[in-house]
């Protein structure tokens, strides 16, 4: 008895989770989903472009204060974490 | 040669081998603990009790060169923020910011960030999708008034 009980709950969970998942890929390859996917991958594309230019600005800031001569300070990093932690927030 | 007896080779030699290691690491440390044991002549440094002094540092001046005649011909020195434009604009400059972007975009923080990001979208879009389908289904087919079971 208590075997059948263990395998009839191990056997729902099963279909459960085996249908939610059959649902979302499902859904994945329907064309709503194609298109959601690929709005997703627009905001990944902008956010990573976003990171590559604060980046590159840090860099190019660096070298040109190596090259002016200027004292190091470091509000570019103290401007960065709060822009990070704004974006966390958002 | 019978498996058990290659086993019983291969384990000797290995034995030995550890046990030449061992040797020869008690010989490395018992050569190194005098040297480590060794008083050390000079005293410690005593933690100054003096207040520290912040003393400015000296401002160096970026005077200008005036454009002047060099042999006949009119010699005009470049500012400091040409200078440092074209140093930026150089090919590898621009190679070494542009990689130092990559790489800043693809450390572990901002990649976890972003994938997040995706993820969160995704999910979002998908709900809001499901959402708006179910109220659709249910504007096409509208439920019954609540007080008709009542029998009122």
């Amino acid at each position: 008895m208590k075997s059948r009980v263990v395998w009839f709950v191990a056997g729902s969970a099963a279909g459960l989770y085996a249908s939610v998942k059959a649902r979302r890929a499902a859904y994945r390859l329907s064309t709503p989903g194609l298109v959601d996917q690929a709005a997703a991958l627009g905001l990944g594309w902008r956010a990573f472009s976003s990171e590559l230019r604060d980046g590159m600005e840090t860099r190019e800031r660096d070298i040109a204060r190596e090259l002016s001569g200027a004292t190091a300070d470091h509000t570019d990093l103290l401007r960065l974490e709060a822009e990070h932690t704004q974006k966390d927030h958002t | 040669m019978s498996a058990e007896l290659w086993i019983l080779v291969a384990t000797a030699v290995l034995a030995v081998v550890a046990i030449s290691a061992a040797v020869i690491a008690v010989r490395a440390a018992r050569r190194v603990a005098p040297l480590a044991q060794a008083p050390v002549d000079t005293p410690a440094p005593q933690p100054s009790t003096d207040l520290a002094v912040l003393e400015p540092m000296p401002q160096v001046d970026h005077v200008e060169l005036e454009p002047r005649l060099v042999e006949g011909r009119l010699v005009v020195p470049p500012s400091q923020q040409q200078v440092v434009n074209t140093a930026l604009g150089r090919p590898g400059v621009r190679l070494s910011i542009f990689a130092h972007g990559l790489a800043h975009a693809l450390r572990a923080e901002s990649r976890d960030r972003i994938t997040a990001m995706m993820r969160r979208e995704y999910r979002r879009r998908r709900r809001e999708r499901l959402q708006a389908g179910r109220r659709a289904v249910r504007a096409g087919r509208p439920t019954p008034p609540s007080d008709q079971w009542l029998g009122s």
